[in-house]
């Protein structure tokens, strides 16, 4: 059985986490605006509730996941710089954004 | 068998709103939401969320509290400003950033120290600001005495009148006394993407690289006069953020971990992770109210995130 649930919802900054949820239960943020949270917890669900978060299934929220680390990978790819090595890259860059998995 | 009255000598009283001042183990009625609320001890720490910077970056200088802090230089993330070395400058009340007088010049990956209003950055990354020095005075940054040696990724802590200086890439370390530098005892071991947290006297720098590839775990802690190697982070990683003192710090986020560790003078115990990813960060503030702003992760690069116990405040249906 799964333990998370996920939903995209835009963080809005101050507000959006406040101490009463993320000390009751654990939020985890993703690329693209997923949120993670237990499954089957009233108050993760209330927090949904208020940030207006729109569920996902864990496939769907990894699909939307896949889309944007793939663009970001591609503007990384793209972002030259006439002569400069690879570590100079990651240097002006950071490094190159990774393939997430969310857990199940 | 004893009542509410009996223990606490009050009836239940009917509020409007739940008060601040309630100690531990009183109830109240809350007649706005209709619940029957109580007072539990305080919680652990745990991330929230802040107000967005207006710039987002990566490898920028940090100062001050949670509720007064000061961010500046750094690179850009995302266009317009992706790639680009930035002076500029925000200030942060608690709630919101707002943008103040730019550095002189702009530059990553250098030493900071200081207070909101009087803040400072030490060196960078590249050639030829290796050696300079900057401070603030709540309105404007002037450029002073230059460091004698290149402070390079390097971390400083202090005042304007005392701070302590390190090159991450040779682990020189100099001494500012308000008017000039002077060369101290080196680190024991130099490291890339460090942090660092404390004053000229009692500093702690933890972490980093000593390669650019390997992470190191590695703490070292400034009595005054030298470095002395101490208890290991776990997990060992770069670009993580300190924040507190020598005695009692936060190490926090780093490269593929949003794990956040104490260290209480002696060794360091994990507490609750961050929400987000936010690796190349800067943090501010104390080991009980800590700030943590900008990150290298795109959609995070804006974002601030807090440090402060949970309030115990419960109504009966959070039971």
């Amino acid at each position: 059985m799964a333990d998370y649930q996920y939903c995209i919802a835009e963080n809005w900054g101050k507000g959006f986490i406040e101490n009463h949820e993320s000390g009751n239960f654990k939020i985890s943020g993703f690329p693209a605006d997923i949120w993670q949270v237990p499954i089957n917890n009233k108050k993760a669900n209330l927090w949904i509730a208020k940030v207006l978060g729109t569920p996902k299934t864990r496939d769907e929220a990894q699909a939307i996941l896949d889309t944007e680390i793939d663009a970001q990978q591609t503007a990384w790819d793209n972002n030259n710089v006439d002569g400069e090595s690879s570590d100079e890259k990651i240097e002006r860059l950071g490094a190159k954004p990774v393939d997430i998995t969310l857990p199940a | 068998m004893a009542d509410y009255k009996d223990i606490i000598g009050l009836d239940i009283e009917a509020k409007s709103a739940n008060p601040t001042d309630v100690i531990t183990g009183e109830i109240w009625f809350n007649n706005t939401t209709g619940k029957l609320s109580y007072k539990k001890p305080d919680g652990a720490n745990t991330w929230t969320t802040g107000g967005d910077l207006n710039v987002g970056r990566r490898m920028h200088g940090g100062a001050g509290t949670q509720t007064a802090a000061l961010m500046f230089g750094g690179i850009g993330v995302t266009p317009p400003h992706a790639g680009i070395d930035q002076s500029l400058t925000e200030a942060y009340n608690g709630s919101s950033w707002t943008e103040v007088g730019d550095m002189n010049t702009a530059k990553y990956q250098f030493g900071d120290y200081g207070t909101q209003t009087a803040a400072a950055s030490v060196g960078s990354a590249d050639a030829p600001e290796k050696k300079l020095h900057e401070q603030y005075n709540g309105t404007s940054w002037t450029e002073t005495t230059d460091t004698n040696s290149d402070k390079q990724y390097a971390k400083a802590d202090g005042t304007q009148t005392a701070a302590l200086a390190v090159d991450s890439n040779s682990g020189g370390t100099e001494l500012w006394n308000g008017s000039g530098w002077t060369e101290v005892n080196d680190l024991n071991e130099q490291r890339l993407w460090a942090a660092s947290c404390g004053e000229a006297t009692a500093m702690l720098f933890f972490g980093g690289s000593p390669n650019g590839a390997a992470s190191s775990g590695k703490t070292e802690l400034w009595n005054g006069t030298s470095w002395t190697e101490v208890n290991d982070t776990t997990p060992a990683r770069f670009h993580l953020s300190g924040a507190g003192t020598s005695t009692a710090a936060l190490a926090i986020n780093g490269q593929s971990t949003k794990t956040t560790q104490q260290w209480n003078g002696t060794s360091w115990t994990e507490v609750n992770d961050q929400s987000l990813d936010m690796n190349q960060g800067a943090a501010s503030g104390t080991q009980t109210a800590a700030l943590l702003f900008g990150s290298q992760i795109p959609g995070n690069t804006t974002k601030t995130e807090e440090w402060n116990p949970v309030d115990g405040t419960q109504t009966v249906d959070d039971a």
